[in-house]
């Protein structure tokens, strides 16, 4: 579960990007983000994987405190999220096979692991037939599918897609949230960063507008389930290292 | 069994670093070399004028001369006298003795003491002149032999002035004139100056040179992290730790460190051996000690200035880029 209570962040150059944000993402949840740009959602997505801190408030990532969260912690944390980004960021000069790999090699999982792992998670994304290809010679929509397995491989709860879709042509759009959705329901947290109003409108899901550093509507989706209070009085840091 | 395949994992990906980066490799690789190579020579020159210095015949060396004894005939009185004198000091100082040539060897920081009779130095003194000696046929080395017997001193080469001078007092004391003992003392202490002097000027610039690769080194380390930005900050998303994104770097930069020591190693050996002993060769004054007397050290400093230089470089450049 994710839980943000009164959180702001402030650039050091005085910039409020987010204030007093309450917010609840259930395990599970697919959840919308959208806002125009410059209204916080990037800064909410470097928060959720520890890139920036939080100014002020509390934030829970499961058993991470992310508001005491200590810097040698941060790796443990961004193993438990995969993370696709608008721009990929893949490796150009690895295959296919070896960029999905590396993330597992990271983590220290053994040889014979990676070997079972990667092609299942490949075939998984729908590009176990591209293994050996270098993503600078594929689609936009094919390097996004890498990005995805990559953030998929390693098992995390969490997945945060800052616009998946914005470097893709519309048809392949629909076959990346289509993808997303699938791996929602393999028991993951989705959060989905996008400016792309149709996909949005098209999914019945919960949608969190933020404008201004503040969230000015929470639609949750027909069948999302209701928000549970929450309980931190057991959230202890050590409880995230064991 | 998981920490070694990591390690394999991360020599792998740092030697693939070198050739990914092929630019920016060798002109660390360039730098390395031309610092290495620069350093060496200077202090291979340096040393070689050290060791010049210490081999300069005399400087080092301390003579005592010896008084003739006294003419039997001279008169009963003088010859009294001269009973005097031998019964008040235990040391004979006109003869070679044995007592006295112990008891100089003796003193501190003396390591040869060699007795040089009034014969041997006609004959030394002789052979020197070679064919200019016509005019010491007037002198016979038995009968008229102006010249006088010594005691030759050789003292340790590290020994400093004031201790010199303390071994020519101890002579003195033991009954010897001080206008007899000639030495060098001046001549000592300014080669030790200039030896100081020359040993200071050296590990300045060593030290300066040292400063100046590892900048330069640290700046096309930054230069080679800069355009694999990227790459690291794909590392840190993944939940890669400091010392995982760090150690391809690590170990790129060493490998590039030890490479650029054999060659700058390589590149030494023929610069010495070909292009400075070559030209030094021409004064047949000067020694040249073997390249074999370096090789060890040499290999030994350009190895730890490369591994250092590669380890440190990397290290200090990569911080900005974990704050991902």
């Amino acid at each position: 579960m994710i839980e943000l209570k009164n959180v702001s962040m402030i650039y050091p150059n005085g910039n409020a990007a987010l204030r007093n944000i309450d917010l609840t993402i259930e395990d599970n949840e697919f959840v919308f983000v959208v806002g125009q740009s410059g209204a916080g959602k990037t800064t909410l997505t470097k928060l959720l994987i520890a890139e920036e801190r939080v100014s002020d408030g509390e934030m829970y990532i499961n058993d991470f405190r992310m508001h005491r969260l200590r810097r040698y912690k941060i790796p443990k944390l961004r193993r438990s999220i995969g993370m696709v980004f608008q721009d990929f960021r893949l490796f150009d000069n690895k295959t296919v096979y070896e960029n999905v790999a590396f993330a597992m090699r990271v983590v220290g999982a053994r040889p014979s692991e990676i070997k079972k792992r990667v092609p299942h998670v490949l075939s998984l994304v729908g590009l176990a037939h591209r293994a050996k290809s270098y993503p600078d010679k594929m689609s936009g929509g094919e390097r996004q599918r890498i990005a995805i397995a990559r953030a998929l491989v390693n098992n995390p709860d969490i997945i945060i897609a800052d616009e998946p879709t914005g470097n893709i042509d519309p048809e392949m759009s629909k076959a990346i949230f289509e993808l997303l959705m699938r791996i929602n329901k393999m028991d993951k947290t989705i959060i989905v960063v996008t400016h792309d109003h149709n996909m949005v409108n098209y999914y019945n899901k919960r949608v969190i507008k933020i404008e201004n550093g503040h969230i000015v509507s929470d639609t949750p989706a027909k069948a999302a389930p209701a928000p549970a209070e929450p309980e931190h009085a057991d959230k202890e840091e050590e409880g995230a290292e064991q | 069994m998981k920490l070694i395949n990591t390690f394999f994992f991360h020599i792998g990906q740092g030697i693939k670093g070198i050739f990914r980066n092929p630019i920016m490799s060798t002109a660390s690789l360039l730098v390395l070399v031309c610092c290495m190579v620069v350093t060496g020579t200077f202090a291979l020159i340096i040393d070689n004028i050290n060791k010049n210095f210490e081999a300069l015949d005399d400087v080092n060396k301390m003579i005592v001369w010896l008084d003739d004894a006294p003419e039997a005939e001279e008169g009963e009185e003088s010859g009294e006298s001269a009973e005097e004198s031998k019964e008040e000091n235990e040391y004979n100082l006109h003869e070679y003795d044995k007592k006295t040539e112990d008891a100089i060897k003796a003193l501190e920081h003396v390591v040869d003491v060699v007795f040089m009779s009034k014969q041997e130095a006609f004959e030394e003194f002789k052979q020197s002149e070679g064919s200019d000696a016509e005019f010491l046929d007037w002198f016979d080395a038995e009968e008229n032999n102006p010249l006088r017997a010594s005691y030759r001193i050789t003292f340790a080469s590290d020994t400093d002035t004031e201790n010199i001078r303390y071994i020519k007092k101890a002579i003195a004391e033991m009954g010897f004139n001080e206008e007899n003992i000639d030495e060098n003392i001046d001549l000592y202490d300014n080669l030790i100056n200039v030896k100081g002097a020359l040993t200071t000027i050296a590990l300045w610039l060593l030290a300066v040179l040292f400063v100046i690769s590892l900048f330069i080194i640290m700046n096309s380390t930054r230069l080679g992290l800069h355009s694999r930005r990227e790459e690291i900050q794909i590392m840190r998303y993944v939940g890669a730790t400091n010392s995982f994104v760090r150690a391809p770097f690590v170990i790129e930069g060493v490998v590039i460190g030890l490479v650029s020591a054999a060659i700058a190693l390589g590149i030494e050996y023929y610069l010495y051996t070909q292009v400075i002993s070559g030209v030094i060769r021409q004064y047949e004054a000067i020694v040249i000690a073997p390249f074999t007397d370096y090789l060890l050290v040499l290999s030994i400093a350009f190895a730890f200035i490369g591994v250092f230089a590669g380890l440190f470089g990397s290290v200090i450049s990569i911080r900005k880029y974990l704050k991902v």
